[in-house]
């Protein structure tokens, strides 16, 4: 008996040893290759950033060559056109407030339509198409009407203008992340911790919510991207020049008959870094809240 | 612990209604008040960035602000396509601002729902101001017993050309029809462009609707709208096949269905096209550029088949600038437009405008200096020829916004090769039944 | 879960998601299919004229030409963007070195401000002074330089290249998360089974994938059918409407043209059609999984 197990262990052990090697050697490939295709994705921003040193003429005409000088005209426009430090503010508060609600209400009614008990099961799966449907929409056709609303409920150049309609554009996004996680996962956990004896907000301030921590943070990920590039509702609420938001900045270099294409470039380039830092930090929650729930697990 | 999440969603509501409460306890470019005290007046223009993209107006109102102190001007804007939505859409909710530009055909039915403040009695109470106008482009802005605006700018469009490639390629800046297709064979030989245009801008298409003129356009709209007359009639499909010819010929850029209108200006100012679909708000641009010393402007060739007086020249006026009929509830703010319009096409106004080089739509007396603006000079001498007569309008101004699409569309349409000439005009015909 | 299902507790927690989207969403589209039934031009009065806009729809060449572009782009979508954004999360899956920043710039093109994805694009695909072109001719193959844009038939294909380059990193961030919620004991288990990499993507993966796969093209779905920007700055639905989709059509009508109540027609014909799509998909998805 005892030389059987022994023998199995060392044959798992062996085991693990080819496997950690297999994936280390897998992983210089898989390596190059992620380089790769990042380049790839990466090349026509790349040449966005070539072109933010070039001249307005020398774009349009010659957009393949290296630019003569270093010209930094691009970034001295688009740092003086815009006031950074006031888009920022702005677009922060509206996206932070935005996104505490929306993913609050949206989990609440995302659980309740996934493990709660309906009176009938039709009334759960229609309740929670309904709410999907919204995904079909475009925005375009919601703004008379939500300017309407906004102009009676006197929100008009406010955060509030712009707060209310992003949550409810959410909604939709929102639910089927949510219920389509939550269906995929199972539940025995929770019923573990009923049977323990815990209430409503514990479950799901302690059980649930660490465990679908990817998906929250998916979704905040999202939800922040979508508002710091959402331009027909902001251009349509907001007029006051104190209330503007980051997707409105390249607006200012358009004019009836003319387009800046340099300053938008450079105001482009010096917008995305921020974004792309912002999401490689909170991308690793993504990966820290799995492994969070999966130790309660 | 337990009730966490309650008192979250009550600080979130909270947070809501106290921005809601906020933004009614300090009403921002609503009826400031009335009487005595200082007056606020909401402008609101087509570009996002007034102070860059539009010097002009600009500069008018920090000169009117400083000659009146007591009238405060609340300044906002967007880019054109998303401004004039807005406007739609503050129209339907009676939430004008105070003045504001608009596109004619929307201006003129806000008038028609009586929104706009008629401006007959201010006109009669400036005279000055009336006669400064070309009375034309005041009878633009008429309908229905009300002058519903007045001209922001003057529209004045036509072929700008680069006098270095036809002298380099030995042809005649072309004046006749039968002369451009002449210069447009010789380009085409070596790999010139002959007129810059690009596709992907719909609304480029200002000396095709100038050359409509030259066909009639205005004996005939009245009868097209009416139903007895139709687009395609024998003296437009002449027209249309005159563009086809210029297709055929090489005469614009061959990628013209991918290129954007600001993409044809470079090509322009880069030396590459000979001549540029454009209009003179393009000046101050040329005037920059490597060949501002041997531009020039020209108002299109003419047409030995044309309709009537071939020598037109397209000026006339561009959009205009109206007022909200509810200024008038407030006498003072009512008093304050009428200062702003005043100010606006007074000497010291066109002054404003002259400096930015901007198409005049007063008759400025002062001067140009010849040396540093030429193409600028150039503009005002070909403005003050004699000899030309200045259309009504422009044809897509006219009429409504859905037959004026499709007006640009047919013409891309055919410099495209997508639609044959007649279908070209069968298209617009239907949009007009509508 | 019954005892914690009180109809009052349900109620609650359904009741804010509820009113915003009634009061945000539900509501302005009655509005909008309202005015679908006038004709308007966005001032003044609306003359309610019935389903005259719907009549008009059906005849009406530039919707059909829209409808086939945006089928065309979805079929792309569905063809090129999934499996591509799938096999990208599962590369980024793997421990690379600076996984995060590898990952954060293949979301870039998600972010890029739209304008410049249309210059850029622009300068690629033009057929005469386009990047591809350019290369193509030099290399002596010019016969297969095309009208990849601009032309009468290929625009619609080359927006929905394009519209993959900007969805993958979106989608494959979802299909990530999707990777991350699998157990990992699950995979542990299937190895000390001595189940291979390719099986234990096949058995395990792929099967317990399956939400986020349905997740992933309900989204490609719902996109394809509102994509507008990337076409406006594209081709601008040129030449002539030729590479229309139903959004910058229904645009175009509704703002270019001033014709409101057809454009809410255009809009509310969208929005069923891609109602009907995703329903028939999620239908199709459930057969597949009871069989």
């Amino acid at each position: 008996m005892n030389s059987i197990s022994g023998a199995t262990t060392s044959s798992v052990a062996k085991e693990a040893k080819r496997m950690k090697k297999g994936r280390i050697s897998g992983n210089a490939g898989m390596t190059v290759l992620a380089y790769i295709i990042t380049l790839l994705m990466l090349f026509p921003f790349l040449w966005m950033l070539l072109l933010s040193f070039k001249t307005n003429s020398d774009i349009l005409n010659n957009p393949f060559s290296l630019p003569e000088t270093l010209s930094f005209d691009n970034y001295e426009r688009a740092l003086t056109t815009l006031n950074m430090g006031l888009l920022y503010k702005n677009t922060f508060i509206i996206a932070v407030i935005t996104i505490v609600i929306e993913v609050l209400i949206t989990f609440m009614s995302s659980y309740a339509l996934t493990r709660m008990v309906f009176r009938s099961e039709r009334l759960r799966r229609s309740v929670t198409a309904f709410l999907l449907a919204g995904l079909a929409i475009p925005a375009f056709i919601l703004l008379f009407p939500v300017y309407r609303l906004t102009l009676s409920f006197g929100l008009l150049n406010t955060y509030a203008s712009l707060i209310i309609p992003y949550i409810a554009t959410s909604i939709s996004f929102n639910t089927l992340l949510f219920t389509g996680f939550l269906c995929g996962f199972p539940r025995e956990v929770e019923e573990a911790a009923i049977i323990d004896g815990s209430g409503l907000l514990t479950l799901g301030r302690s059980v649930v919510f660490p465990i679908i921590m990817p998906v929250v943070a998916t979704v905040f990920i999202f939800n922040m991207l979508y508002i710091w590039n959402e331009f027909p509702f902001a251009v349509t609420l907001i007029s006051d020049e104190t209330m503007t938001t980051i997707s409105l900045g390249i607006s200012q270099f358009k004019g009836r008959f003319n387009i800046d294409y340099g300053g938008i470039i450079a105001a482009s380039t010096l917008l995305i870094i921020p974004q792309l830092v912002f999401f490689a930090v909170f991308q690793r929650f993504i990966i820290e809240g799995m492994t969070a729930g999966a130790v309660k697990g | 612990m337990k009730n966490r999440f309650s008192i979250i969603l009550m600080a979130c509501l909270l947070i809501l209604s106290l921005a809601a409460c906020g933004s009614n306890s300090t009403p921002k470019n609503e009826n400031a008040s009335s009487g005595a005290g200082p007056v606020t007046l909401s402008i609101a223009m087509h570009v996002a960035n007034v102070k860059e993209q539009e010097p002009y107006m600009y500069g008018i109102i920090q000169k009117f602000q400083e000659k009146y102190p007591d009238i405060k001007i609340d300044l906002t804007g967007a880019e054109t396509q998303e401004h004039v939505k807005k406007m739609k859409m503050m129209s339907q909710s009676g939430n004008l601002p105070d003045i504001f530009w608009m596109l004619p055909a929307p201006a003129k039915e806000m008038n028609k729902a009586g929104l706009l403040l008629d401006l007959t009695d201010f006109l009669k109470s400036n005279p000055e101001v009336a006669a400064g106008i070309d009375s034309q482009m005041v009878s633009d802005y008429q309908d229905g017993g009300k002058q519903f605006g007045l001209p922001y700018q003057a529209l004045v469009t036509g072929l700008w050309y680069n006098k270095a490639l036809f002298d380099q390629y030995k042809v005649k800046v072309p004046e006749t029809y039968e002369e451009l297709l002449a210069a447009a064979k010789v380009f085409k030989a070596n790999n010139v462009v002959t007129i810059a245009k690009g596709s992907k801008d719909t609304f480029s298409t200002w000396a095709f609707l100038g050359m409509l003129t030259r066909y009639g356009f205005f004996d005939k709209i009245a009868d097209i709208e009416s139903g007895k007359e139709k687009f395609n009639n024998p003296d437009f499909l002449k027209l249309f096949n005159k563009i086809d010819e210029l297709r055929v010929n090489g005469a614009f850029p061959e990628n013209v269905s991918t290129l954007s209108y600001f993409q044809a200006v470079e090509m322009f100012t880069g030396g590459k096209a000979a001549m540029l679909d454009a209009g003179v708000w393009e000046t101050k641009k040329i005037e920059g550029s490597p060949i501002a010393k041997t531009a020039g402007f020209s108002w299109g060739p003419t047409f030995s088949d044309g309709v009537g007086n071939q020598k037109i020249a397209m000026a006339v006026a561009a959009a205009p600038l109206v007022a909200s009929a509810k200024v008038k509830d407030d006498p003072a703010k009512y008093d304050a437009v009428q200062k702003f319009f005043a100010f606006f096409y007074s000497q010291e106004g066109a002054a404003v405008m002259a400096e930015n080089e901007a198409p005049p739509v007063v008759k400025y007396t002062g001067t140009v200096d010849k040396a540093k603006y030429p193409v600028y000079a150039e503009v005002i001498s070909k403005l003050n020829e004699p000899g030309w007569e200045r259309p009504k309008a422009q044809p897509d101004l006219v009429v409504s916004e859905a037959v004026a699409n499709q007006l640009n569309d047919s013409i891309y349409g055919v410099i495209n090769g997508i639609y044959k000439p007649e279908q070209a005009l069968d298209l617009i015909d239907q949009k007009v039944a509508k | 879960m019954i005892w914690l299902s009180k109809r009052r507790t349900i109620f609650f927690m359904l009741i804010p998601t509820l009113i915003v989207y009634l009061g945000y969403i539900i509501m302005p589209v009655l509005i909008s299919f309202y005015y679908s039934l006038t004709e308007y031009t966005g001032i003044g009065a609306a003359r309610f004229i019935g389903l005259d806009n719907f009549n008009r729809l059906l005849n009406d060449s530039l919707f059909w030409i829209s409808l086939k572009n945006t089928l065309i782009v979805l079929a792309v979508a569905l063809l090129l963007l999934l499996p591509g954004a799938f096999l990208l999360a599962l590369l980024l899956n793997v421990k690379v070195k600076g996984g995060n920043a590898v990952k954060a710039l293949n979301f870039a093109p998600s972010i890029v401000a739209p304008i410049l994805v249309g210059l850029i694009w622009v300068f690629i695909l033009d057929p005469q002074m386009g990047m591809i072109n350019v290369i193509l001719t030099k290399l002596g193959l010019g016969q297969f330089a095309l009208s990849w844009i601009g032309g009468k038939t290929l625009t619609p294909y080359s927006i929905g290249i394009v519209f993959t380059w900007q969805m993958i990193g979106f989608l494959a961030t979802i299909f990530l998360a999707g990777l991350k919620m699998i157990p990992r004991d699950v995979y542990e288990s299937s190895s000390m089974d001595g189940a291979s990499k390719v099986q234990q993507m096949f058995r395990i993966t792929i099967p317990m994938m399956n939400e986020t796969v349905k997740i992933n093209v309900i989204l490609i779905i719902t996109g394809v059918f509102k994509i507008f920007e990337t076409v406006l700055l594209l081709t601008n639905g040129g030449p002539n409407h030729l590479s229309e989709v139903m959004v910058t059509y229904m645009y175009n009508v509704t703002f270019t043209s001033g014709e409101y109540g057809y454009g809410m027609a255009i809009a509310t014909v969208t929005f069923l059609l891609t109602l009907i799509f995703s329903l028939v998909y999620m239908s199709l998805s459930r057969k597949s999984i009871e069989e």
